[in-house]
C-alpha cells in the first residue's frame, strides 16, 4: 500500500466541507449544551423537590443510554409522532442533549469544590443565595470546572463523528464517501485524524487560555491550585489550618 | 440598659442526627454588652453562633434581634420559617467572623469590603469605597487596600474579614474563633482590632480559647459543655472562682499556667 496524496488533492472539497459541518455541530451544541447543563445544575442544586427529581432523572437517563440509541431514538421515533428535522438538526439536538448531562455535573461539581465557608461569609452579610453564587461562587469555580469541561468538549467533538450514523454529512462521513469510492482508507483517514487532533488541541489550547482569563488571580498567586486538584482549599487557607 | 435586650435566644435546640450540639439555650444580651463563649471542642459554641444567624437552622426555639425574629417566627404557636428576604435582612443586621476568614480570594481587601455594599445595601460603587478605606484604615490595612488575599498574611485577612462584616453597619458581631487559625504572633493583631470594637460600644459575641483576652474584654463570659451552658457570669467571677468541676478541669487544661486548686504551681507569681 502507497500514501497517494492526490486523493486528498481530488476530494479536498468533500473534507472540507465536512470539517466545517464537525465543527458546526461542535459550536452548536457546545453553546446549547453548556446552556442547558447550567440550568440542569441549577435545577438540581434547588431546594424544590420536583425540580430536583427532573435533573436527576435527565441526567441519570441521559448518561446511561448509549450515544448512538439517543440518536437513533430522535431521528428514527421522533418522525412517527409527526415531528421531521434534518439530520442536521438532529445531530446537534442529541450532542446538545448528550453534552448538557455530563456539563451538569461538571457545574454542580465546580460549584460544590468552592469551600463552603466561601458561601457562609457571602450569606452572613446577607446576600442572598443568587448574589452569593454570582459574586463569590461563580467566579470563583472556573478552576474546576475548566479542566473537567475541556474533556467533556473534547469528548462532543469525538462524539460528533457518530452522527454520520444518520446520515449527516461530517467529516467521518465525508470519509466514508471518499473511500468508497477510492479505496484508499489510509489516506482520508489519516487526514480526518489529523483533523480531529486539531480541532481537540485547539480546543485544550483555549481552555487554558480562557482559564486564565477567567482566573488570573488563582494562576498569578496559586499557581498550585489548579494543577494540584486534591487540594479543596485554596493556598492560603490550607496553610493556616492547624 | 434598655427595655428589650438586643438579643434574645429561647430554648434554642440544634441536632446532627445523633449528635446533639445545642440542647436548649436561652440568652439575653444587653445592647453594647460583650460576651465570650467558651467551651471545649464539640460544646455547641460554634454551632449556637451559628444559629444565630441562621446559618445552622435550628430545630427548635427562636432567635430574636431588636425584638424581630431571625429564621424562624412564631406565627400563632406555630414554627414557620420566614421569607428569605427577611432572612438575608436580618443576616445583613448582624456580623460574622469565621474561624478561618472565609475572605474572597478573587476580590481585593478593598472589593471584598465594597461588594457586599454595593450588592446587599445597594450603596453606589464610590460611596461603598470610601466606607471601605474608612474601615481599612481602622483595622490598620490603609497600605493593604489593593491586595489580593493570597498576598495577605492570616491576621490581615482576619482584619479583611472583620472590615468586611463592619461594612454592613451591624447591630451584632459573632467572632467564631477568629484567632484560633492564625500563628502566634498574629493573634495579637486582631485581638487588638477585636478589643477596639467592644470598647467602641459594639455589642458582640465572640467564641475563644484566648482566656486572657475574655478577661479583659469581657462583660460576660458563658462556658458551655455538651450543648448547655454550665456557668455564666462576670468574667473575674466565673474564671477566677469556677463552680463547677467541668469549668476547673478545662481551665486548668487551657491555662497550664493557673495553679488548681489544691495544687501550687511555683513558677507563677
Amino acid at each position: 500500500m502507497t500514501f497517494d496524496i492526490s486523493v486528498i488533492y481530488q476530494y479536498w472539497p468533500l473534507i472540507l466541507k465536512g470539517f466545517g459541518v464537525t465543527i458546526a455541530l461542535f459550536l452548536l451544541s457546545l453553546v446549547w449544551s453548556l446552556a442547558l447543563g447550567f440550568v440542569i445544575a441549577m435545577a438540581r442544586q434547588s431546594r424544590i423537590g420536583i425540580l430536583v427529581w427532573v435533573a436527576v432523572s435527565y441526567i441519570e437517563i441521559v448518561r446511561n443510554i448509549p450515544f448512538m440509541i439517543q440518536l437513533f431514538l430522535l431521528f428514527f421515533v421522533l418522525p412517527f409522532y409527526g415531528l421531521h428535522m434534518s439530520a442536521f438538526v438532529v445531530g446537534v439536538i442529541a450532542l446538545t442533549i448528550y453534552g448538557s448531562a455530563y456539563f451538569a455535573e461538571i457545574v454542580r461539581g465546580a460549584i460544590l469544590s468552592v469551600p463552603k465557608g466561601q458561601l457562609e461569609s457571602a450569606r452572613a452579610v446577607g446576600m442572598s443565595y443568587r448574589q452569593a453564587m454570582r459574586k463569590v461562587i461563580f467566579p470563583q469555580m472556573w478552576g474546576y470546572f475548566i479542566p473537567a469541561a475541556t474533556n467533556q468538549a473534547v469528548m462532543q467533538v469525538k462524539e460528533s463523528s457518530i452522527t454520520s450514523a444518520i446520515t449527516v454529512t461530517e467529516m467521518t462521513m465525508a470519509a466514508q464517501i471518499i473511500q468508497g469510492d477510492t479505496f484508499s482508507p489510509i489516506e482520508v483517514f489519516a487526514v480526518i485524524s489529523v483533523l480531529y487532533w486539531l480541532l481537540s488541541a485547539g480546543i485544550s489550547r483555549s481552555a487554558k487560555w480562557s482559564e486564565r482569563r477567567l482566573q488570573p488571580y488563582a494562576q498569578r498567586r496559586h499557581p498550585r491550585r489548579v494543577a494540584d486538584p486534591g487540594s479543596s482549599l485554596p493556598a492560603y487557607e490550607r496553610s493556616t489550618i492547624p | 440598659m434598655t427595655d428589650t435586650p438586643l438579643l434574645r435566644l429561647e430554648g434554642v435546640v440544634k441536632s446532627f442526627g445523633a449528635v446533639h450540639a445545642v440542647r436548649g439555650i436561652d440568652l439575653m444580651v444587653s445592647q453594647g454588652e460583650v460576651i465570650c463563649i467558651m467551651g471545649p471542642s464539640g460544646c455547641g459554641k460554634s454551632t449556637l453562633l451559628r444559629c444565630i444567624n441562621f446559618l445552622e437552622e435550628a430545630d427548635k426555639g427562636y432567635v430574636y434581634l431588636d425584638g424581630e425574629p431571625i429564621g424562624m417566627r412564631n406565627v400563632s404557636g406555630k414554627r414557620r420559617r420566614d421569607s428569605e428576604a427577611n432572612i438575608n435582612h436580618m443576616r445583613r443586621r448582624i456580623g460574622m467572623v469565621f474561624q478561618l476568614f472565609n475572605v474572597w480570594p478573587h476580590l481585593t481587601a478593598l472589593g471584598n469590603v465594597v461588594t457586599p455594599q454595593v450588592t446587599v445595601i445597594g450603596r453606589s460603587k464610590s460611596e461603598a469605597e470610601d466606607v471601605a478605606r474608612d474601615l481599612l484604615n481602622r483595622v490598620g490595612l490603609a497600605d493593604k487596600t489593593d491586595s489580593y488575599p493570597a498576598d495577605l498574611s492570616g491576621g490581615e485577612l482576619q482584619r479583611v474579614a472583620i472590615a468586611r462584616a463592619l461594612a454592613m453597619e451591624p447591630r451584632l458581631m459573632l467572632f467564631d474563633e477568629a484567632t484560633s487559625a492564625l500563628d502566634p504572633e498574629l493573634v495579637s493583631e486582631v485581638i487588638s482590632v477585636i478589643s477596639a470594637l467592644a470598647e467602641a460600644g459594639m455589642t458582640m459575641i465572640v467564641v475563644t480559647h484566648e482566656v486572657g483576652f475574655a478577661m479583659r474584654v469581657a462583660d460576660r463570659i458563658i462556658f458551655m459543655d455538651e450543648g448547655l451552658i454550665v456557668e455564666e457570669g462576670p468574667p473575674e467571677i466565673v474564671l477566677r472562682n469556677p463552680k463547677s468541676e467541668r469549668l476547673e478541669r478545662f481551665l486548668a487544661q487551657v491555662m497550664y499556667d493557673r495553679p488548681r486548686s489544691g495544687h501550687h504551681v511555683p513558677w507563677t507569681a
